[in-house]
């Protein structure tokens, strides 16, 4: 029987008060850790999904919308741009890589985006199986598209228009899975990939419905009309150069083409244009190229995502210091259990220095006794705080598109022990410095 | 082996308490009687080192323990001195087994749960070893207590009104298993108290 022992017995021989401030404490700390994964893991997003992203062209709206909604998934489109402003752009010898994206499609919640296999390479996204998608209708899905919908190579899928609700299903046509990505902790674990052609052609027929249009579409800008006429010629030979390779297909293959060849050059649209790695002549230009369309704008991410970070500050700062005021309150609660406790026990204390136990010991056990409460807090604080991360995170997935989990472990919340374990000692300095100065003779006397 | 000197304690300036000179030899049994309020408690604290004394000195074992303090003290207490209170009081949180072995190791030695069996089953209790506290009547309380005093076979027994709260069947009983496992023991046994039921069944007695 040492003396951890005895302070162990001492809080278990009277659970409700101890578990009381043990709550208390978890619940504090635990706050800040969420917040702390929170924070970890969306400026993991930003970081993994931003970074290589310079420039982003789309429809002239809100700047932070456009870089939200094409870069980071979240938001509503801006409108659309013209295809044709894309191959346009792609005669540019000084620009090396860029990529289209279109948005307005769903399926069970997962955002449809239509683009090019560049848009992978951008967050370095890696197979797990199967193939990247090539040809219309096909689909490349991200990992917690796969497991959450419990899709897999070879599975079809009929998508709908809208990304929160579906508006109208797009059940002509039907989407073939043909690979899986694995985890990014990017954007794209959330994605369903499809080439731009899938979308127009799940659009084919209702382009003149403005029902049925993309985002909140500005119908108004399709201007280099003849780049959109050389790009839907090429487009339609390439697909005549694969179809005799894929004679099982045919039947789908020629109904498809017929269907692309159809496509009003003025409904072949897309949401914005992304360009990773530009060199700084290449972006001048293209910035004033793209601002003077009379619909179109440029953006630069950074000093978006910047503004964002700054706006997210003072909430930021509100549950810090809603954290730390539970945690106070923890150690007020600690405070007050180790006295209270101590106020029937001073008879006990004197007990223990008639034993042998010298001041120093007496005044140890007492600090114990708070070390203790504070690691069991913490040690129930990591357990709320990563069950409570996963259950927010399932909740802020569908909002954010991005796999938030509870299951990753911050070195940073190692440093959290030490503020328990530095809690139970200064609450329980005051009533070990009573216990240490208890006169034995007089309590004994009483 | 007990010698007290010169011995006196001041409450207040005028509360001053003057105790006469006595000695005892290893393994006597001595009796301090007196009235309530004539200082015996007192004299026990000062016996035990949890009060300092103004003046003379208090000889166990051949250490003057007026001149020891801080943890010294506090050690040769737990190693040297086993003390039975009026009423027993132990750590509540604890089994009857914890509270004898955490005498133990706070007094400086070693686990020991045979010698625990041993002195339970002497003083009639060993079925009490894993109970808690507030589950023993007061009797068993007091008999634990005892076991409490002996377990570390201390040199001195002192006793603070061990029978004053019982009847006279249940103050026989508890005398008997004091003296006895002092014996036992070896240990010097001092009783103090107001019990005249005590008086004649020892041939030396300070009276205070």
């Amino acid at each position: 029987m040492n003396i951890l022992k005895l302070s162990w017995k001492n809080i278990t021989s009277k659970p409700l008060p101890s578990i009381l401030s043990m709550l208390l404490l978890a619940v504090g700390l635990s706050t800040a850790i969420i917040l702390k994964l929170t924070e970890h893991q969306l400026t993991e997003n930003i970081n993994n999904t931003g970074k290589d992203v310079k420039l982003v062209i789309g429809a002239k709206g809100s700047r932070l919308q456009l870089v939200l909604s094409s870069v980071f998934q979240i938001d509503n489109p801006t409108g659309n741009i013209t295809y044709g402003f894309y191959t346009l752009l792609k005669r540019n010898r000084m620009i090396k890589e860029m990529i289209p994206v279109s948005m307005g499609d769903s399926y069970k919640r997962k955002r449809i985006v239509g683009t090019n296999q560049d848009y992978v390479r951008l967050f370095s996204g890696k197979l797990k199986e199967g193939v990247l998608f090539e040809k219309p209708l096909e689909a490349t899905i991200g990992i917690a598209v796969a497991t959450e919908l419990g899709l897999k190579v070879g599975d079809e899928f009929v998508g709908g228009h809208g990304m929160e609700e579906v508006l109208h299903s797009h059940d002509e046509y039907k989407y073939k899975v043909v690979g899986v990505l694995r985890r990014s902790g990017s954007v794209l674990d959330n994605l369903i990939l499809t080439p731009v052609q899938t979308v127009w052609i799940m659009h084919a027929g209702h382009g003149d419905d403005s029902e049925y249009t993309l985002g909140a579409g500005d119908k108004s800008m399709h201007t280099p009309e003849e780049v959109v006429e050389d790009s839907l010629s090429q487009m339609a030979k390439e697909h005549n150069h694969e179809h005799h390779h894929h004679d099982h297909h045919d039947h789908v293959e020629v109904n498809l083409e017929s269907v692309l060849a159809n496509i009003d050059p003025k409904d072949r649209e897309i949401t914005a244009i992304l360009f990773p790695n530009f060199s700084g002549n290449a972006k001048i230009g293209v910035l004033n190229n793209a601002n003077n369309q009379p619909n179109m704008m440029a953006v630069d991410p950074a000093p978006e995502i910047m503004l964002l970070k700054n706006k997210l500050t003072p909430f930021v700062s509100i549950i810090i210091a809603i954290s730390w005021f539970i945690t106070i309150i923890a150690m007020f609660s600690v405070f007050i259990g180790l006295l209270n406790s101590l106020r029937g026990r001073k008879y006990e204390i004197a007990l223990m220095r008639v034993l042998g136990a010298s001041k120093a010991k007496v005044l140890v056990s007492i600090l114990f006794e708070g070390v203790i409460l504070s690691v069991l807090g913490y040690i129930l604080c990591l357990v709320l705080s990563h069950a409570g991360m996963e259950l927010i995170g399932n909740w802020m997935q569908n909002e954010y598109q991005y796999e938030f989990t509870g299951w990753i472990f911050l070195r940073s919340e190692l440093t959290y022990l030490l503020v328990a374990i530095a809690i139970g000692l200064v609450s329980a300095l005051f009533p070990a410095y009573k216990a240490y100065k208890t006169d034995i003779s007089e309590t004994l006397s009483k | 082996m007990v010698k007290i000197n010169g011995l006196t304690y001041n409450y207040s300036s005028e509360i001053q308490l003057k105790f006469p000179d006595f000695s005892l030899s290893k393994g006597e049994q001595a009796l301090i009687l007196g009235q309530s309020g004539c200082g015996k408690t007192t004299l026990l604290h000062l016996l035990s080192g949890l009060l300092k004394p103004n003046s003379g000195d208090v000889n166990i074992e051949n250490e003057d323990i007026s001149k020891m303090s801080g943890a010294v003290l506090d050690n040769f207490r737990g190693a040297n001195i086993g003390i039975v209170f009026q009423t027993a009081h132990f750590i509540e949180a604890l089994t009857v087994k914890e509270n004898l072995t955490l005498t133990q190791t706070l007094a400086g030695k070693s686990k020991d749960i045979d010698k625990i069996k041993k002195l339970l089953a002497d003083l009639g209790v060993e079925s009490k070893l894993n109970a808690k506290l507030n589950a023993l009547s007061v009797g068993e309380k007091q008999r634990v207590s005892i076991a409490r005093a002996l377990v570390n076979s201390p040199a001195l027994i002192l006793a603070d009104e061990p029978t004053s709260a019982l009847d006279d069947k249940n103050c026989d009983a508890v005398l008997k298993l004091v003296r006895e496992q002092a014996k036992k023991h070896n240990s010097t046994l001092l009783i103090v108290t107001h019990d005249n039921r005590l008086k004649d069944q020892f041939d030396k007695r300070v009276e205070l």
